[in-house]
């Protein structure tokens, strides 16, 4: 240790700085008030807003929807029919149903049977000859249980957080050229280049700033023989980048060149809409009755990619994910029916004479009539897909886009549901059947633009939406194919690991 | 100093009057710390209150066998001012917009003065080089702990001191303007 640094020990080390003159009891106040004050209700930065987010859509997408296939959906058909019952009103006389309302006790199982019927009757009474029609209407519901369940599908992009200060130099190679002062000369302006060096966060590299300053404001260093005025020439500051790009020099951003590659790993998850959209040409009635039954369900995603970031901007990811997909089946068809009624004539006989009943009966009828049958049914298909491409991205401010595309794998973990065949009929599909809308293995196109906000320097958050497209599936010699086009939207955490 | 073991513990439960107690006795030389690191003064109180905040949040996170309390609160109050630093970078410091400074004349003038110069030259000093210079010369911390500190490689820490003396030899006619006049 040197005589100046012996003697700044001396003078420094456990220094103590009186009280006089400051406001101790001042900071005091505010310390204590920080101290023990109530947890408040700050105002969060807004990273933290995703935090929720997340993990609600993480909840959805890991527990909730998988869980709906474990319960049984409700396959609802209902039975509205209306039918024509024949009436022989010869065959009833008035004074037989008084007749019948005296028998008391005795019928009282068929009073109001008797009663609808003369309802019926009293619209016929001076025309006993004629036939009139009784309306009846029946409704009926099956309950089946069918099981149902949904699925999806996505992937997301990656970029990389490029440091917003002014110029990075890597450590090894530059930083020790820089000399111990803090000025480059700009002779032909009042100008001076102020360098300022920093450590960086990770101490990984250090970052060194560049502002220019006027040379008025700089501190005056001690004139030195054959230096003055005392700023440092270029040719000082032995700078690389600054002896190679001279243009560079007053301009008080820089941005420098990595040499390695970044590599970052993204979590995300996010929401999907898929569309079978089905085509054809030598059916276009099935085709356009299959399109018009099933309707885009959302459904959920989330998966993990890796992203290698190279100093132009461009990159390459490659990713694994877990995608379920919904769509609801929904058909109203109308059928036909022959319905038999019980009791729904009374046949008497009387005494031509005196008019006394001889006997009487209660009788069924077969009659026709419409089934409406209404089905629901939640369409599942669950995939694992490896996405692959490359991508471009570029910082604006404090946020980066970006914009990557590339190919799908995807394959198919399951596919159940029900759909129409051929013949227009209502028919169940699973991951065997002739009639399942997916090949085990698709090949399609991803575009992905995103957006990414910094958190720290190595943990970011981005949002990015997406649009796939899958090559053609035809099941067995099915006239209908399908084309499936696939949009998210994605949140994920992104963190530099290199 | 010797601050007491009841004292510590008090304010380790979070005793209002025990944590003003160790706040008067800490203080003087805390402010030291965030005169001599802190490159733009003006932020003296918001460092000290960022420090104190800090010291007694994690109070119980002390364990007086591994170290004295005053030591523990140095390294606090030096990491948040080095931080502070870090978020003040861009601003025009006071350092550097006071370019000039006097030189003294009388010779007592000059005993109080020479810590103003010594200051200001330390203060001059690029930060990295004034970091480690604060670290190593005045408060006696190695190269490892340094390292720790400013979360840098060691080795990179001795480069910076280094530097940071060959800076003071660039300068000492500042700081002994008669014996550079000696020497011509």
């Amino acid at each position: 240790m040197n005589p100046l640094e012996e003697e700044y020990k001396n003078k420094f080390s456990d220094e103590q700085l009186s009280s006089n003159g400051f406001e101790a009891e001042g900071l005091w106040g505010a310390i204590s008030e920080e101290l023990h004050a109530e947890p408040n209700n700050k105002v969060k930065p807004l990273w933290w807003v995703f935090i929720p987010g997340i993990t609600i859509m993480f909840t959805v997408g890991f527990w909730i929807i998988p869980n709906w296939n474990s319960q049984e959906d409700i396959l609802k058909v209902e039975s509205t029919s209306e039918i024509e019952v024949p009436l022989d009103a010869a065959s009833v006389a008035i004074d037989e149903v008084e007749e019948s309302f005296a028998l008391g006790a005795m019928e009282t199982e068929k009073t109001d049977l008797v009663q609808e019927t003369v309802k019926q009757t009293d619209l016929v009474r001076k025309e006993l000859t004629k036939t009139n029609l009784v309306r009846k209407e029946v409704t009926q519901t099956d309950l089946v249980s069918v099981k149902a369940d949904p699925t999806t599908k996505s992937n997301t992009t990656l970029k990389t957080l490029e440091s917003p200060l002014v110029i990075a130099v890597d450590e090894g190679e530059y930083y020790k050229e820089i000399p111990p002062s803090n000025a480059i000369n700009r002779a032909d302006k009042n100008e001076a280049l102020v360098v300022d060096s920093l450590a960086s966060d990770q101490g990984m590299s250090d970052i060194v700033g560049l502002t220019i300053r006027e040379k008025e404001q700089l501190p005056k260093l001690a004139p030195i023989d054959g230096m003055n005025p005392p700023y440092l020439e270029l040719s000082a500051v032995e700078l690389p980048i600054l002896k190679e790009q001279p243009a560079l020099l007053g301009k008080d951003q820089i941005k420098a060149k990595r040499n390695t590659p970044a590599i970052y790993l993204q979590l995300y998850g996010g929401t999907n809409f898929m569309d079978m959209n089905y085509k054809g040409e030598s059916n276009e009635q099935i085709v356009d009755l299959k399109n018009q039954t099933e309707r885009i369900f959302p459904s959920t995603q989330f998966g993990v990619k890796t992203d290698v970031q190279f100093s132009s901007g461009f990159s390459a990811h490659i990713g694994v994910e877990y995608q379920q997909h919904r769509a609801v089946f929904e058909i109203e068809q109308e059928n036909p029916v022959s319905i038999l009624l019980d009791d729904q004539l009374i046949r008497v006989w009387l005494d031509g004479t005196s008019l006394d009943t001889l006997a009487k009966e209660y009788g069924s009828v077969l009659v026709n009539g419409i089934e409406t049958r209404r089905v629901i049914h939640n369409n599942s298909y669950k995939m694992l897909g490896l996405p692959v491409g490359v991508g471009y991205s570029k910082q604006i401010g404090n946020v980066k886009l970006g914009l990557e595309g590339g190919l799908y794998l995807g394959f198919i973990l399951d596919q159940n549901g029900k759909t129409l065949d051929a013949s227009e009929q209502i028919v169940s599909f699973d991951a065997q059947s002739d009639d399942r809308h997916l090949n085990d293995v698709m090949l399609g196109y991803r575009v992905s633009p995103s957006i990414e906000f910094p958190v720290k320097s190595d943990l970011s958050i981005e949002l990015s939406p997406e649009i796939s497209g899958f090559s053609s599936q035809q099941i067995v010699d099915s006239a209908v194919h399908s084309s499936p086009l696939i949009l998210k939207m994605n949140i994920g955490v992104k963190y530099q690991i290199k | 100093m010797h601050i007491e073991e009841a004292l510590i513990h008090s304010c380790k439960k979070n005793d209002a009057k025990a944590q003003k107690r160790l706040y008067m006795l800490l203080l003087p030389y805390l402010r030291a710390i965030v005169n001599r690191y802190l490159r733009d003064t003006s932020y003296e109180k918001d460092a000290l209150q960022e420090s104190f905040v800090k010291i007694f949040k994690t109070m119980n996170s002390f364990d007086q066998q591994k170290g004295e309390l005053k030591s523990w609160a140095v390294r606090i109050t030096i990491n948040t001012c080095l931080n502070l630093n870090k978020r003040l970078i861009g601003q025009p410091t006071e350092a550097l917009e006071s370019a000039e400074y006097v030189q003294p004349t009388e010779s007592k003038a000059q005993a109080v003065d020479r810590k103003g110069i010594l200051l200001k030259v330390l203060k001059d000093m690029p930060p990295d080089y004034s970091a480690v210079f604060n670290l190593f010369v005045i408060d006696g911390y190695d190269h490892q702990e340094i390292a720790e500190i400013l979360s840098i490689e060691p080795a990179l820490s001795r480069k910076r001191l280094s530097r940071a003396r060959v800076w003071l030899r660039w300068n000492e006619p500042t700081i002994n303007p008669s014996s550079m006049a000696k020497k011509k």
